[in-house]
């Protein structure tokens, strides 16, 4: 409208123009006429109108001009203006019309230019911002990942909001983003460590919780406030946890043996003491007495040595536990030796040996030797494996070693460990020993017996890609589930083999798998999938198309060891599957049978797809992967695990075309399946 | 004529006990409670049979043994080595230094003849 006023208003103008000097023709030649000047005022007329006549002509002819040359380049700017006020537009300013008025089109352009810099400069700020942010959040979820602890940090309800993979491996599939933490630790003592803190003068505290595992495995977790708007106000809490078990088991071991010992020798003590008064105080005592005391004379002798002999056995045992040992290849320990001598160690070893050893101590132990041993005798280094021992050789060539002499270098102080211990004190820690002897060549070496392989640390966790989600929700009240949005809720997406179509037929289950979907995304750290022993033959048929045969699940629990761990893990979520109505056949027969209800509610990624995108044509789970421009790795296609991910991609992909078309909540999303059910079974009439 | 028999044994109540164990089977008996004693001794005499203890004041049973069987003038003697732990590792090391034999205390005397016997060759049926 403005648009149009403008150029009219300039119309109208040119037109009033136009009137005026119309009117002031027309009066000048009334005043002539009414002067007299004319004779006959009729004869003005043709005069009148040809003045009216070219004024028109005039100023229509410089009104167009101007429309053409100021008019509408003017509109043209202004609207080049608008709409590169609202949007990103490249294209130049049209400033060729705008060419009479003078620096307008030039300085327009160069403002449109100045403002579209201005918008990528800032783009740019934003993105180099973003890509910072984004690295050192990557370097920080690398760090939590690789840390040895193990992380958790939660609300201040308990529910888990970053468990990193050690955590994972501690506590179990319990540790899951969103769920209780007091289904994987004890309350009691972590509640008492929270009122601590929250009364505490220092925020800046932490303190320490015993708590227990249901496994019963024993942890000590380091408690402290994550502070949040205000100091006094905590948004949650970082526990840092340790498995103390087998260090509380050794603890109570070694006081069990001291406990031990001390009454073996007290009672052996005694009653020797006893009888040997006895024997002592009466010369006259009958030979039948005395052979009876000589008995029980040899009776608690024969005892006392034999609990001495476990004692000591144990006791060894609980020293060498007590020092940081763990299961190193030897290849690895003659490695660190051999720069120890020049030219460097000749080093062989038998692949697979490993040692169960300190391998600082018994890298310097050996190093000691060889520089004992002297320039000069060619020594060489050799592992090899003498069940249950390790063996390492130090040869050489020229004349043995002495034992005493062996024995003074193991008197001496190690040089470079912490402590300063002697060689034969690193030799007892490892509960090895080492002597002179000979190799099947005839060359002398020492030889070192150490305990081999064994004793491990848990092995490398497994990466949690997703471990942490600092915006999860607090789940809603059970009876308020349908009006939540699907963005808030839990979700298990799973996936079911079996050995065939028919569950009333007799056809079940043999493999059950699942992934969790938190905050709108999947998360691929937690995932379940087991096998299920079916109790009865897999036809081939089935077989060729996932691939499972009689002999991979004739080791696998039944179902009803399985669905429960399922329905733990799938504890507090809504279940999707692709056609759900099958899967969920299974589920109920199995879960009856186990005592269990899955009353979850169950949405159908085939229903959503159909309402979403038509009401015929493809919906299998290859054509909707496709569709949504999701891969699924052949390799894993079938597989119940491969099939999960796949619809549970799938299903976060349809989220929010879902919430384009007004499906929100939970009971919309419901409501579909009900709808979708309706039309799939009239169209099946046909 | 009798077997020799040297024991090397520092501690006095087991040396007095070995000493009355072996006179009674019969056998020469010397007792030394010191390891620098001990190659003079035989030296001078070589024993049959030589019970050795591991723990000694100056040198170990260990260095002993290496050493006498080093001699291949003693070829003919054997040692029954007496350790106080008697696990894997001691038995290997004692075996690659030359010891015939191995007993671990506490022992059972019965024992102890029966290794006796068996490393001097006069068992029961001898």
């Amino acid at each position: 409208m403005t648009r149009w006023s403008l150029r009219l208003r300039i119309f109208l103008f040119f037109a009033l123009l136009w009137a005026l000097g119309t009117l002031a023709v027309a009066a000048g030649l009334w005043l002539a006429q009414s002067r007299g000047a004319v004779a006959d005022p009729l004869a003005l007329l043709p005069a009148f109108i040809v003045a009216a006549a070219g004024l028109a002509g005039a100023t229509a002819w410089v009104w167009l001009k101007f429309d053409e040359n100021v008019a509408k380049p003017l509109m043209g700017l202004a609207r080049a203006i608008e709409t590169r006020a609202h949007a990103d537009i490249d294209a130049p300013v049209p400033v060729a019309e705008a060419r009479y008025l003078g620096a307008l089109g030039p300085s327009v352009t160069e403002i449109a230019g100045k403002l579209a810099e201005a918008r990528r400069g800032r783009a740019e700020a934003m993105a180099q911002a973003a890509a910072t942010e984004a690295a050192t959040k990557a370097r920080l979820e690398s760090v939590l990942q690789r840390v040895d602890e193990a992380v958790i940090v939660s609300t201040l309800s308990h529910r888990i909001l970053l468990a990193n993979p050690r955590a994972a491996t501690l506590l179990g599939p319990a540790a899951g983003l969103g769920r209780p933490l007091d289904r994987a630790l004890s309350r009691a003592p972590l509640d008492h460590a929270l009122d601590r803190l929250r009364t505490a003068e220092d925020a800046a505290r932490s303190t320490v919780a015993v708590c227990t595992t249901p496994e019963g495995a024993i942890l000590q977790a380091r408690v402290a406030l994550v502070p949040g708007e205000t100091p006094r106000e905590p948004q949650g809490y970082v526990l840092t946890i340790e498995d103390v078990t087998e260090e509380i088991a050794a603890h109570a071991e070694r006081d069990r043996l001291l406990s031990a010992l001390i009454e073996t020798t007290r009672r052996g003590a005694a009653n020797i003491t006893a009888v040997l008064d006895a024997l002592r105080g009466d010369p006259a005592m009958p030979e039948e007495a005395r052979a009876m005391f000589g008995r029980a004379l040899e009776d608690e002798a024969a005892r006392l040595a034999e609990a001495t002999r476990d004692h000591a056995a144990a006791a060894q045992a609980a020293i060498a536990r007590s020092w940081p040992m763990e299961a190193i290849p030897a290849w690895d320990i003659l490695a660190g030796v051999a720069p120890a001598a020049d030219p460097p160690l000749d080093i062989a070893a038998e692949a697979e040996v490993e040692a169960t050893c300190d391998s600082l101590a018994l890298v310097a132990l050996l190093r000691h030797l060889v520089a004992r041993l002297g320039p000069g005798r060619r020594p060489a280094l050799s592992a090899t494996l003498a069940e249950p021992h390790a063996r390492i050789d130090l040869a050489w060539t020229g004349a043995p070693v002495l034992m005493g002499e062996l024995d003074r270098w193991l008197d001496a102080a190690v040089p470079g460990l912490p402590g300063e211990p002697t060689g034969a004190e690193v030799l007892a820690r490892h509960e090895a020993d080492l002597w002179p002897d000979t190799r099947a060549d005839g060359r002398p070496c020492l030889r070192l017996s150490l305990l081999a392989g064994g004793r491990r640390r848990p092995g490398a966790v497994a990466a949690r890609p997703e471990f942490y989600d600092f915006d999860l929700v607090q789940p809603p009240h059970p009876s308020e589930l349908d009006a939540t949005p699907l963005a808030a809720l839990a979700f298990v997406v799973f996936d079911t083999e079996t050995t065939g179509l028919a569950p009333s037929e007799g056809d079940e289950i043999i493999q059950i798998a699942a992934v969790r979907v938190l905050n709108g995304r999947v998360i691929r750290g937690e995932t379940f999938d087991a096998l299920v022993h079916p109790g009865r033959p897999i036809p081939p048929a089935s077989t060729r198309i996932h691939g499972l045969s009689d002999a991979d699940v004739a080791h696998a629990p039944p179902l009803a060891t399985v669905l429960p761990r399922f329905h733990a893990f799938a504890e507090g979520a809504v279940l999707v599957a692709h056609n759900a109505a099958f899967d969920m056949a299974f589920l109920k027969r199995g879960a009856k049978a186990a005592g269990l209800a899955f009353d979850q509610p169950v949405l159908d990624t085939v229903f959503l797809s159909a309402f979403l995108h038509d009401h015929t044509g493809q919906h299998g789970l290859d054509a909707l992967a496709a569709r949504l421009g999701i891969a699924i790795d052949p390799d894993l296609r079938h597989t119940a695990l491969g099939d999960a991910l796949a619809t549970a991609e799938v299903f976060v992909k349809l989220l929010a075309p879902l919430r384009a078309r007004g499906i929100v909540t939970l009971g919309e999303a419901l409501g579909i399946s009900e709808e979708m059910h309706g039309i799939r079974r009239a169209q099946a009439r046909y | 004529m009798a077997k020799s028999v040297l024991i090397v044994e520092d501690e006095a109540n087991i040396g007095i006990a070995l000493e009355y164990l072996m006179r009674r089977e019969g056998y020469d008996l010397r007792r030394i409670g010191d390891g620098a004693e001990v190659l003079a001794a035989v030296e001078a005499d070589p024993p049959d049979l030589i019970l050795l203890d591991v723990m000694l004041p100056h040198r170990s049973g260990y260095d002993l043994c290496q050493s006498i069987r080093l001699n291949p003038a003693f070829d003919k003697t054997k040692i029954l080595l007496m350790t106080a732990k008697g696990g894997r590792n001691e038995r290997e090391k004692g075996f690659a230094l030359g010891a015939d034999g191995f007993i671990a205390k506490p022992f059972a005397t019965d024992e102890l003849r029966a290794q006796v016997h068996r490393l001097l060759g006069d068992g029961p049926d001898a």
